[in-house]
C-alpha cells in the first residue's frame, strides 16, 4: 500500500531524512519510532503530499505522490504534528468543513461526522468552540478530522500525545479496530504504546533507518526500550560516561 | 466548486465571529457618513451665498453636486479604503499559517486556486456590505438633487468597488506572505499607497533612452497609477484600459497568492 524507495529530503543544507526505503502492506499498523529530530515528521509530510522529496520515490496505493498527488491525497487521512484546528469554529462546523474539503457530499459528511464523533468520544463537546477545548480534546478533534472520510491510509503524527490514560486506551483500541481495512502508519515517542498497537516498527535515527522488523523479532531477547536505545546508539554513550 | 463554497462560507462566517467585520463596517459607515454630511452641508451653505467659483466677480464654474459633493467624497473614500481593505484581508492566509492549518489545506485533495478564490469572494462580500452606505448617499443625491448627472456619479461609485476589489487582491497576497497579520496589513497598505501615488512621479520623469529604444517613462508611470485610472472613472470617462487595469491587478495578485500559498511546500 505504501512503497518508499530511497527517500531523501534536505532542507537546504539540513538533512531531514536520507535514503529511506520500506514497504507497508494493506491493513498493517506500523509504528514509526525515532528520537526528536530524526525525521519522522519529515517522512510523513512527504507521504501525504505536503512537500516534495529531494530524491527518491513514494507510491501510495500505486499512485506516485508527486505525479498523482490528487489521487494520493484522496486516499489519505492525516493528523499533523500540530492538529490543524480553527479556534473560532465549533467542533461540528469544523468537521463538516473538513468533510467538504475531503470531497464528501452533504449526506456523507453528516454520516462521517456522526461516526467520528462517536469513535473519538466527542459528543459532549461537539457544539463547543475549538478554541475553548482542552489539549486532549483538541487532539481528539484532530484525529476525528483525519478519519471523517474513512480513508484507506492513515498517517498519524504522534496521535496520542496529551491524552489521558483512558482516552489513550480508547484511541489505541480505535486504531487497532481500524486495522485490516486501513493501512496505518503512526509515529510516537511512547514506546509501550507501540507494543500495544503495532505489529511492526520502523526505527529511524538522524534521518536513516536503523531497524525495520516485526515487533516480536525485536523484543524477543530484550524489551523495546532497550532495543530502541541500542539501535540509536545510546548504550555506548551511557557506558562511556 | 464545492471546495470554493466551503472556504467561502467558513471565511464569511469567520468575519462575523471576530470583531473585524463590525469594526470595518461601522468605521467606514461613520467616516463616510460624516464626510458626506460635511460636504453636503458646505455645499448648501456656499450655494446660498454664491452660484459658483468666482474670479473678479465673474462666475468661472457653477457649483454642482457632482463636482463639489460626490467627486470629493469618492476621492477621499478611495484613500480611506487603503486602511479598511487590508483590515478585511489581513487574516485570510496569515491565520492559516499561524494556526498551522495550511498543512490541512495543502494535504486535502483540493486546488489552491479554489481556496484563494473562495477567500477572495468572502472578502468581496464584506467590502460590498461596507460600500452599501455610499450607495445610500448616492441615492439621496440622485433623488433630491436637481442637476445631477446620473451616469458620472454612478460611475464613481463603481470606481470605489473596483479600487476596493483590487486592494483586496493585493491584501490577500500580502496575507499569504506572512503569519503576522500586522505585517500583512502594512504590506497591503504600502503597496496600495504605491499604486495610488506612483503617477505623481510621472511629471518629473521624461523619456528614457534604454538600449537604443526610447521608453516613455512618464506614460508608463501614469498607466501604472491607480489614481489615474480611478480619476478617469470618477470623472465619468471610463475607458476599457481603466477596466483592464483593475482586472489585471486582481488577476495578477490572486495568481501571486496562489503561488505564495503553495510555496509553503518548499520551506
Ligand atoms: N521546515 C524545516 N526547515 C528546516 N529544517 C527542518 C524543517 N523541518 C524539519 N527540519 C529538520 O529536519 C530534521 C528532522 O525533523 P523532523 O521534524 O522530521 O523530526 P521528528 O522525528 O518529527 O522529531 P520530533 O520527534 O521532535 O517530532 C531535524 O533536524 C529538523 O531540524
Ligand atoms: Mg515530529
Amino acid at each position: 500500500m505504501i512503497e518508499v524507495e530511497h527517500l531523501t529530503k534536505y532542507y537546504g543544507e539540513i538533512r531531514g531524512v536520507e535514503d529511506l526505503s520500506f514497504k507497508i502492506g494493506k491493513g498493517e499498523i506500523v509504528g514509526f519510532l525515532g528520537p526528536n529530530g530524526s525525521g519522522k515528521t519529515t517522512t510523513m509530510r512527504i507521504l501525504v503530499c505536503y512537500m516534495p522529496a529531494t530524491r527518491g520515490q513514494v507510491k501510495i496505493a500505486g499512485f506516485d505522490v508527486e505525479k498523482d498527488s490528487m489521487a494520493v491525497r484522496k486516499k489519505i487521512g492525516y493528523l499533523p504534528e500540530h492538529p490543524p484546528l480553527y479556534n473560532d469554529m465549533t467542533v461540528r462546523s469544523y468537521l463538516g468543513f473538513v468533510g467538504r474539503l475531503r470531497g464528501l457530499g452533504k449526506r456523507e459528511t453528516g454520516q462521517g461526522l456522526e461516526r467520528v464523533v462517536e469513535v473519538c468520544a466527542l459528543s459532549e463537546v461537539v457544539d463547543r468552540l475549538i478554541g475553548q477545548l482542552s489539549k486532549g480534546f483538541r487532539q481528539r478533534v484532530g484525529l476525528a478530522q483525519a478519519l471523517i472520510h474513512n480513508p484507506e491510509v492513515l498517517v498519524l503524527d504522534e496521535p496520542t500525545i496529551g491524552l489521558d490514560p483512558k482516552q489513550n486506551a480508547d484511541i489505541r483500541s480505535l486504531i487497532k479496530g481500524l486495522a485490516g481495512e486501513h493501512t496505518i502508519i503512526l509515529s510516537t515517542h511512547i514506546l509501550p504504546e507501540v507494543t500495544l498497537t503495532c505489529q511492526r516498527v520502523i526505527i529511524i535515527h538522524q534521518g536513516r533507518m536503523v531497524a525495520d522488523s516485526r515487533l516480536e523479532d525485536l523484543t524477543r531477547e530484550q524489551d523495546l526500550e532497550q532495543a530502541f536505545l541500542k539501535l540509536i546508539g545510546f548504550e555506548q554513550e551511557e557506558k562511556r560516561t | 466548486m464545492r471546495v470554493m463554497s466551503a472556504i467561502f462560507w467558513k471565511e464569511f462566517k469567520g468575519y462575523f465571529l471576530s470583531p473585524v467585520a463590525y469594526v470595518v463596517l461601522t468605521g467606514f459607515t461613520a467616516i463616510s457618513g460624516w464626510l458626506f454630511y460635511q460636504l453636503l452641508n458646505y455645499f448648501i451653505r456656499i450655494t446660498s451665498i454664491m452660484q459658483g467659483y468666482m474670479v473678479k466677480g465673474q462666475i468661472m464654474r457653477e457649483w454642482t453636486l457632482v463636482d463639489d459633493v460626490m467627486t470629493p467624497l469618492y476621492r477621499n473614500l478611495s484613500l480611506l479604503l487603503i486602511i479598511m481593505v487590508p483590515a478585511v484581508t489581513m487574516r485570510l492566509f496569515s491565520e492559516e499559517k499561524k494556526l498551522k492549518t495550511e498543512e490541512l489545506l495543502l494535504t486535502c485533495p483540493i486546488r489552491m486556486s479554489s481556496v484563494v478564490i473562495g477567500k477572495y469572494l468572502a472578502s468581496l462580500v464584506v467590502l460590498f456590505l461596507m460600500l452599501i452606505p455610499v450607495g445610500v448617499y448616492l441615492a439621496i443625491i440622485l433623488i433630491y438633487g436637481t442637476e445631477p448627472d446620473p451616469g458620472t456619479i454612478t460611475a464613481g461609485y463603481l470606481g470605489l468597488f473596483l479600487v476596493s476589489f483590487s486592494l483586496a487582491a493585493i491584501g490577500i497576497f500580502a496575507s499569504s506572505l506572512t503569519e503576522n497579520q500586522i505585517i500583512a496589513f502594512f504590506v497591503c497598505a504600502v503597496t496600495g499607497l504605491f499604486f495610488f501615488s506612483v503617477g505623481l512621479a510621472s511629471r518629473s520623469v521624461g523619456t528614457v533612452k534604454f538600449f537604443g529604444h526610447s521608453l516613455d517613462f512618464s506614460e508608463l508611470l501614469r498607466q501604472l497609477s491607480l489614481m489615474e485610472h480611478y480619476n478617469h472613472i470618477v470623472a465619468g470617462r471610463i475607458q476599457t484600459t481603466d477596466l483592464a487595469y483593475f482586472l489585471l491587478i486582481i488577476v495578477f495578485f490572486l495568481f501571486g497568492s496562489r503561488v505564495s500559498a503553495e510555496s509553503a511546500r518548499w520551506s
